[in-house]
């Protein structure tokens, strides 16, 4: 459900001591086809140097006379969003996988592009559900508590029905378009399904049904293809972070996740639209 | 019938003998950025030759990449003065692949007058 950095990570690379010549390490690139090296400096893991900072230094310096550069380092259990945002930071081609002290892999910036682009989804541009239970995870282990908001189409089969799939699938595009631009830093939104969107949040219920007002009117205000009518129904589960620590957050998460999605199918029974199935211990749902 | 082989093989040996100079450079180092030294390499050497008696100052400069400065120099002259003296007639010396080292005379003249 959550891929880690362990997952993808390359765990065949050559290592280099600070007192390698760059000339050996020229060398090993070109015989081990590999770009990105660690700098180790008496086993301890200080750095990355790259191919081209390579060719940039004379053959008979010492690694730690050229470029290396200090970037943060990743755990092994990170999730790929988390990895996503070390990278998002800094300029590394190539950031250091970390178990505890030991250094066990490496995982490149193109590889997890790579493997992040098969998180989009391609009709909204929005990122997929992976996203959202990373987020959660993050954010429990934090130890915040979150709010799940589940957004939910109404009567969108008889949108593709009476107005034809593509008519359908402008108004998904555009309904993501409107909540992309709606949500704030501190939210995680992604397309869950289908026609059901979901943002997960650190909210309190008060803060949390202001939002969800919010949105709604956003979506109700967007001047949808052929002038269709959209509305959405909205639901929301809270969690509470209670005095244990929670080892595995991912089946509490399931758990709020299933129930903000049963809340939004009881919101389009109601008058407005929005049903908040209460906030309870993540502890008592793990 | 004389035959001669018209073949020998001889070897020339001349030698040179002279002091090692310790450490194999003197007051300063100039250090160029695609020197095949680099400062960290530099300070090693400097540091197992004769420790304690050189520093490192690293530049952001577009030819040098560091200089290594022997300490005592620097009871003479303040830092930033001699730093940017080298630098100045260094650059016009040296570029980014070369090593140059620097023997500098630096003489005080004081001149005090005291009341008798």
């Amino acid at each position: 459900m959550i891929k880690r950095v362990s997952q993808i990570m390359r765990t065949d690379f050559e290592r280099l001591n600070l007192l390698d010549s760059v000339q050996k390490a020229i060398e090993l690139s070109l015989n081990r086809k590999q770009d990105y090296f660690p700098v180790l400096d008496q086993g301890a893991p200080i750095g990355v140097v790259t191919y081209k900072e390579l060719l940039d230094a004379h053959p008979n310096r010492i690694i730690a006379d050229t470029s290396v550069k200090r970037y943060p380092t990743l755990s092994l259990r990170e999730s790929i969003w988390g990895a996503q945002n070390v990278f998002d930071h800094c300029d590394a081609g190539a950031l250091l996988v970390m178990d505890e002290q030991e250094l066990v892999g490496m995982l490149e910036r193109n590889v997890l592009a790579t493997e992040i682009s098969t998180y989009f989804d391609p009709l909204t541009g929005l990122y997929n559900s992976s996203y959202l239970y990373s987020s959660a995870e993050t954010l429990i282990r934090k130890g915040q508590e979150i709010s799940i908001v589940f957004i939910d189409v109404d009567n969108f089969g008889q949108i593709n029905k009476g107005y034809g799939h593509t008519v359908g699938d402008n108004v998904l595009k555009e309904m993501a378009q409107t909540l992309k631009h709606s949500i704030p830093r501190d939210a995680y939104l992604c397309r869950y399904g289908g026609d059901e969107f979901a943002v997960v949040t650190t909210y309190d219920e008060a803060t949390c049904k202001r939002f969800c007002m919010h949105l709604q009117r956003r979506i109700s205000s967007i001047a949808y293809s052929r002038e269709v009518q959209v509305s959405v129904a909205v639901g929301v589960s809270g969690g509470r972070r209670g005095q244990v620590s929670l080892d595995n957050p991912v089946s509490a998460i399931c758990n709020l996740i299933n129930l903000a999605s049963l809340a939004s199918t009881k919101a389009k029974d109601t008058k407005d639209k929005l049903c908040i199935e209460g906030y309870i211990d993540l502890d008592s749902i793990a | 019938m004389n035959k001669s082989s018209g073949y020998s093989k001889r070897a020339e040996i001349n030698m040179r003998f002279s002091e090692f100079e310790m450490p194999p450079m003197q007051d300063v180092l100039i250090v160029g950025r695609k020197a095949p030294i680099g400062p960290e390499a530099a300070r090693r050497m400097v540091d197992i030759l004769s420790p304690d008696q050189y520093v490192i100052e690293r530049f952001d400069h577009p030819i040098i990449e560091a200089l290594v400065i022997k300490k005592s120099l620097l009871n003479l002259l303040p830092k930033e003065k001699l730093v940017s003296t080298i630098l100045d007639e260094g650059s016009r010396l040296a570029d980014e692949k070369t090593i140059i080292k620097a023997q500098m005379s630096i003489t005080l003249q004081i001149s005090k007058s005291i009341e008798l």
